[in-house]
């Protein structure tokens, strides 16, 4: 059981996140996947895959989501959840299997769209979590050996890479919070997933929304004001990411790449000096802010990542519009709710 | 000079370092006494080689570099990224850098899996320890 478990996990969360879920689980991870599965298959008693599977829970409602907020009348509240609730879950392997992945050979045979399989609730909310079928483009390296003269092949090329395209289970959530008045649609995003398909997802869930008959989504909440508020609030967690304009005809995209620092973007020198060379303001429009706790002796990393696709948009005085957030780097239910409460705040968003 | 700079410079002059290798010491000490607080952060191989040019060749450089992260007056941490293809420069935690290093084994921190070749695709930088500038 648990070691279907550990390959759930290998296929929709980042070795990062994955070893914190195994430590905070009780389970001392290797020194990789297959080391650590090899560890756990070799063990006299297997550990009860229970509380590993509670987590993998928590990761599919809240690990690395692109989400959208819309606006939910307080008094929708409680019938959008009871209909959630009364949502008849299918016998199909996505739903038996929940929370566990499917299989590749599974997963062809997965009904195409959004399938629901299952009903989570905790203290924050109630969610109807849903599995989906899609094709994603992969990279995969071609081993020299492969080729019919490896030797000429290594001096030609210094890597040679093949696409393919696979089968991904995508989780996604509808989720009614008890306390805040948006309804939040959660699609995972997994590395690869372009910008067009992850919106294209979206219409669809918020589509399903509307065909449940209580309320009606039409426009996401633009997130983009919380773009500058995050960037102009320095005791707001630490930016590690920011993409603006100037008038002087640039583009920049500047980093962190120490993440675990304490070095911040927005105080950071080279980034100060350029502005102090400029007259006017930079029209920022992507950033990316990280929050660090640690519990336990376990270091947890949950971030927001907001993106215009330009300076300049359709937006009030010309400014571009965000419709979602990717939320990254939450393990746990509470990193994903802190981040939106910081969201909210920063879009001014009434509670 | 800060009191931690300053105590590694002391001591380093005191020391039984001698000729090449002493020199770069000291010339990476006074370059990291000079930068701004936060310069300090991802100093690369390639910045110390232009920090020491002219003094000690690479091997004489990487000993002095030994010296600074490894003595008991050590001024820099060192640390490990890994070069992705598609997202760039991924910064390994302590625990698989340690492994990187110690055991030769380089775990990729997105896919879990082993990565061959680690030599090729893992780099190393410094930063300049917190403790150092009080």
């Amino acid at each position: 059981m648990i070691l279907k478990t550990l390959n759930s996990m290998r296929k929709r969360m980042s070795w990062t996140d994955a070893r914190v879920l195994l430590l905070k689980a009780g389970i001392e991870p290797g020194l990789g996947w297959n080391k650590t599965i090899e560890k756990i298959k070799q063990l006299p008693v297997q550990p009860d895959a229970g509380p590993l599977q509670d987590q993998v829970i928590e990761h599919i409602l809240c690990g690395q989501k692109f989400t959208k907020l819309y606006p939910l009348n307080p008094k929708d509240r409680t019938a959008l959840q009871a209909k959630l609730v009364d949502q008849k879950i299918p016998d199909i392997a996505a739903a038996l299997s929940f929370p566990n992945h499917l299989t590749e050979d599974q997963l062809i045979e997965h009904p195409g769209g959004f399938s629901p399989v299952s009903v989570e609730s905790d203290d924050d909310g109630i969610g109807l979590v849903f599995s989906s079928a899609f094709q994603m483009k992969k990279r995969e390296d071609i081993p020299f050996e492969e080729f019919g003269h490896p030797d000429e092949i290594r001096a030609r090329y210094d890597e040679i890479v093949g696409v393919t395209f696979q089968w991904e289970q995508i989780m996604s959530v509808i989720w009614v919070p008890h306390h805040r008045d948006n309804i939040e649609l959660r699609i995972d995003y997994p590395k690869g997933m372009t910008q067009d398909a992850i919106h294209a997802l979206h219409s669809q869930l918020r589509e399903l929304v509307n065909s449940l008959g209580v309320v009606k989504l039409v426009k996401a909440i633009n997130l983009f004001p919380a773009v500058r508020n995050f960037y102009d609030d320095k005791k707001e967690g630490r930016v590690t990411e920011i993409m603006f304009s100037t008038t002087t005809g640039g583009i920049k995209n500047e980093k962190i790449i120490k993440r675990r620092g304490q070095i911040d973007q927005r105080d950071e020198t080279y980034h100060l000096a350029g502005k102090a060379g400029l007259d006017t303001e930079i029209n920022l429009y992507r950033v990316t802010v990280e929050w660090s706790f640690t519990e336990d002796n376990l270091f947890f990393k949950p971030s927001i990542l907001l993106a215009a696709t330009g300076p300049s948009g359709k937006g009030p005085g010309g400014e571009p519009t965000i419709s979602g957030a990717v939320i990254g780097g939450c393990v746990r239910a509470a990193d994903y709710e802190f981040v939106i409460e910081r969201l909210g705040q920063k879009v001014k968003l009434t509670a | 000079m800060p009191m931690g700079i300053k105590r590694t410079h002391d001591w380093l002059v005191s020391s039984d370092i001698s000729g090449e290798i002493l020199r770069a010491c000291l010339s990476i000490t006074d370059w990291l006494n000079s930068l701004k607080s936060d310069e300090g952060s991802f100093v690369t191989l390639r910045d110390v080689s232009r920090v020491v040019e002219g003094q000690a060749n690479e091997d004489e450089m990487l000993a002095a570099l030994s010296i600074l992260t490894t003595s008991d007056y050590a001024l820099l941490d060192v640390h490990g990224y890994l070069d992705d293809f598609e997202s760039g420069p991924l910064v390994l935690d302590d625990c698989a850098f340690r492994s990187a290093i110690i055991e030769g084994v380089l775990i990729h921190p997105a896919t879990g899996d082993e990565v061959p070749d680690p030599e090729t695709h893992l780099h190393l930088f410094y930063s300049l320890r917190a403790e150092v500038l009080d």
